[in-house]
């Protein structure tokens, strides 16, 4: 193949090539493969695509003032369990203070990620259940202290072993013996929504009930569902909302246009900020990749161009035995393009590695550690978007040296000899 | 020699043009990069004023009602006050321990903390104040190992009272020019409440994510919370990690009063770690390093790939620089004063594009909050100092880059035979 010759026949050229083609396209990988894990569905957040969130309200006092918490039990109960719009409805309580387990052999409690959830937690996400089941609708409604446990945080409890062994055993988290009843895969702390180490049933809190200061619909659960209509949904909540406030003087609720979808929730920066719109956080991202792909660009534009010259001579003879400037265009393109895909093999394999290594955590805010499976690497989404990104480098940092080299008159191109 | 460097550029402006856009596009960004980088470095290498290597942080936490060890007979206020006064006695006899303190869960040295308007005497000015606080009569100050300032007696420490203050030297000035204990009474405008400041401690910052030395300890009283934290100072020459060890293996059995048990034990300087870590800041610096070495990588291919295939089409012009005497440490001079005079005027250009996004948007100022009111004394918010500084920085590691990029080339081209090279010709 004729690729093979160029390589063989400038292969300084070739490896400056494909090695800038490679660190551009790692780096582009990795922001696309990030950008991909927080917003597509994966592991254990299938339903992301049609998941709606509410998280946070606002409710205004008679006193004056306002309270922002999240929902009551009783708001939860009586409105959004029954909501007509929603398939599936959870609701969940993450409390903001650290959670602590201890270790079967001992030593002092190390800290874990706990989540009061109802059973239908295991309905919105899908985990998958290595041992066990999740707790039945008789201990969520009796309240029973039992768990549905994350695979490492088991072993780190209990010790290693077959996720068999730990079912019946009691994990103790902030001094409260929970009976495990259920393990199940654990997922990555950049999986926000769904991500716990223990997961126990809310009724088994001590004041899951309790309104915060007394104050109507305010309180501690907040909610994921899953719906076929986010407008519906988002109607349906603005009518009850609008309901509150009719019936109850002095007190005014908001709900901040909640429910919204996983990617508004990701990418929103504060709850109240109604005006948000999710093609502002696309553009950054955009403005990022080309801020990653523009330097190598003009790279391989300054080797290209300086490689064309090489082959003025080349070139003119051919355009002496009638080639035109768009055949020789096609070609050469056509061989840098090759040239890229091969970068970009070696910049895929160069992202895996750096994904592996840890390298995206610097792209996220805080730090999480993020175990990237393969399933977040080998993406239909990225490797499309990894093609893309080749053949837009390759345009990019190709055609307009090439285009110029072959502009040269073809007497000048054959003095080149 | 100059001269014919300025010649060969000129003369190869069009091939020199790409990589004269990315040496000024590399200048803008390195510059962005760097300045973030630099700026989170300088604040962590500042003296934090106290030793946080031999600090611990001990979280305790109430049993819960349906454990089996809750004593209701402890579940009053007095009840809590006396366990918690019973639990620092015990980490204070612990092996290795040198002094302990307690505070609210979330009110340790170097927490997040509320940011308060005080003003002075009568004065309508408001100084925005840091606020530390602290629980009298748990020994905080000996333990963060704090110091007294000149004029202020040690034994202030031992019998500062709720609705007191103690001022660190920084902030002490802001009220009284001449650092000493401000002798009117401070005033909350917002609350009306008043604070009278009774000492000065050496400065301190509160964390290292911190570049403040202006900071007001507030005295409070114990409160009986839930959960509060201990710290506790070990003795000098304590190992860390052996003292951590031997805490967890007997915390659970030995650690507890009234319904007070031990959650955690972590060192303060994992927590400050984590803090940083959780707040973004060790990303925001690592991601900035990344970045600049990616750059500079494809920087240093750029230099490298245009030089080689120059150089390899100029083997005839150095064959005739040869001919007429010039030797290989010209020629290598010669193509290294390409690179840096190409380098130069790019980064002329690119650090000029900057100043006016610099001048638009300001430098990077890194973690200052407010409260944070000593920032102006250094070079950081210095816009001159500052623009000069990072400037200087970016110039240096871009001229490192160019000059192993190039230099590889411009030792190989040196080595051309003048004969072969003249006889291609």
């Amino acid at each position: 193949m004729r690729i093979w010759q160029t390589i063989r026949h400038n292969k300084l050229f070739a490896a400056i090539y494909i090695f800038g083609t490679a660190l551009a396209l790692a780096s582009t990988t990795v922001a696309v493969v990030v950008l991909n894990s927080m917003i597509a569905p994966v592991y254990p957040e299938y339903d992301r695509l049609s998941s709606a969130f509410i998280q946070r309200l606002s409710m205004e006092l008679p006193e004056g003032g306002n309270m922002g918490y999240s929902m009551s039990y009783d708001l939860v109960r009586d409105h959004m369990y029954t909501l007509r719009n929603a398939r599936k409805v959870s609701a969940y309580m993450e409390p903001w203070e650290s959670a602590y387990a201890s270790r079967s052999d001992g030593g002092l409690d190390f800290p874990v990620k706990i989540k009061y959830t109802d059973p239908a937690f295991f309905d919105v996400y899908s985990f998958r259940f290595l041992a066990g089941k999740r707790y039945s609708d008789a201990e969520f409604e009796s309240g029973m202290p039992v768990a549905v446990v994350g695979e490492k945080t088991a072993r780190e409890a209990f010790g290693a072993g077959d996720a068999e062994q730990y079912i019946g055993k009691d994990i103790r988290v902030n001094f409260t013996d929970y009976r495990v009843v259920g393990v199940v895969k654990e997922s990555t702390p950049a999986q926000t929504d769904s991500y716990a180490g223990v997961y126990v049933p809310y009724t088994s809190k001590q004041d899951y009930d309790q309104a915060v200061n007394g104050i109507p619909w305010i309180g501690q659960l907040k909610l994921v569902t899953v719906t076929d209509s986010l407008d519906a949904l988002q109607a349906e909540i603005a009518e009850l909302e609008a309901r509150f406030n009719a019936s109850h003087e002095g007190y005014q609720v908001h709900f901040f246009g909640q429910p919204v979808s996983h990617a508004v929730k990701t990418f929103r920066p504060g709850i109240q900020d109604t005006e948000f719109r999710l093609s502002g956080v696309f553009l950054v991202f955009a403005l990022v990749i080309m801020a990653l792909l523009i330097i190598p660009s003009l790279n391989l534009s300054g080797i290209i161009s300086g490689h064309m010259e090489s082959r003025m001579a080349e070139m003119g003879l051919r355009k002496s035995f009638g080639a035109t400037r768009v055949r020789l265009l096609r070609e050469v393109l056509r061989e840098n393009l090759w040239l890229t895909f091969l970068g970009g093999i070696v910049g895929y394999f160069f992202a895996y590695m750096m994904l592996k290594a840890g390298v995206a955590d610097l792209f996220m805010s805080y730090g999480v550690a993020t175990d990237f499976t393969n399933e977040m690497i080998f993406s239909p989404v990225v490797f499309l978007s990894v093609f893309l990104i080749c053949a837009v480098l390759n345009t990019l940092s190709g055609l307009l040296p090439v285009y110029r080299s072959l502009g040269r008159p073809v007497v000048e191109s054959l003095n080149e000899k | 020699m100059l001269r014919v460097i300025f010649k060969n550029l000129w003369n190869r402006r069009s091939r020199y043009a790409w990589l004269f856009m990315e040496l000024v596009l590399v200048t803008v960004i390195a510059w962005q990069l760097i300045d973030r980088s630099v700026v989170l470095m300088y604040d962590r290498s500042l003296p934090m004023g106290y030793d946080i290597d031999r600090l611990v942080k001990i979280d305790v936490s109430t049993l819960p009602e349906k454990n089996a060890d809750f004593k209701p007979e402890y579940d009053t206020e007095e009840g809590r006050i006396n366990s918690i006064h019973a639990f620092l006695g015990k980490v204070r006899a612990f092996d290795g321990v040198e002094a302990a303190m307690a505070s609210g869960a979330y009110a340790y040295m170097g927490s997040p903390q509320l940011n308060t308007y005080y003003t002075y005497d009568g004065s309508t000015d408001t100084v925005m104040v840091s606020g530390q606080f602290f629980w009298t009569g748990t020994d905080f100050f000996r333990t963060i190992g704090l110091e007294p300032a000149d004029g202020t007696p040690a034994e202030v420490f031992d019998n500062v009272a709720p609705g007191e203050v103690i001022l660190t030297e920084t902030l002490a000035r802001q009220f009284s020019p001449d650092g000493g204990v401000p002798t009117a009474k401070l005033f909350n405008p917002n609350t009306g409440e008043g604070v009278r400041a009774v000492g000065v401690v050496k400065d301190v910052r509160r964390s290292p994510l911190r570049r403040s030395y202006s900071l007001a300890f507030v005295a409070l009283a114990p409160v009986p919370y839930d959960n509060f934290a201990c710290t506790a100072r070990l003795k000098d020459g304590v190992d860390m990690k052996t003292f951590i060890d031997e805490f967890r293996s007997r915390a659970s059995r030995e650690l507890t009063a009234g319904n007070y048990a031990v959650k955690a034990v972590t060192p303060y300087t994992e927590l400050f770690a984590g803090m940083a870590r959780e707040g973004g800041i060790t990303n925001s610096y690592r991601r900035g390093m990344a970045l600049t070495v990616f750059f500079m990588l494809n920087l240093l291919l750029g230099v490298v790939g245009s030089f080689y295939l120059q150089t390899r089409r100029r083997t005839g012009e150095i064959g005739v620089h040869r001919a007429f005497g010039a030797t290989r440490g010209k020629i290598r001079t010669i193509l290294l004063g390409e690179s840096f005079v190409l380098m130069t005027v790019a980064f002329i250009v690119g650090i000029f594009l900057y100043l006016q996004y610099g001048l638009a948007a300001g430098l990077d100022f890194g973690y200052e909050e407010p409260g944070d009111t000593t920032v102006a004394d250094t070079w950081v918010s210095s816009f001159g100092i500052h623009f000069a500084a990072i400037s200087a920085i970016v110039y240096v590691v871009m001229l490192v880059c160019v000059a192993v990029g190039t230099y590889f080339p411009a030792r190989e081209a040196s080595r051309v035979n003048p004969i072969d090279a003249l006889r291609n010709e």
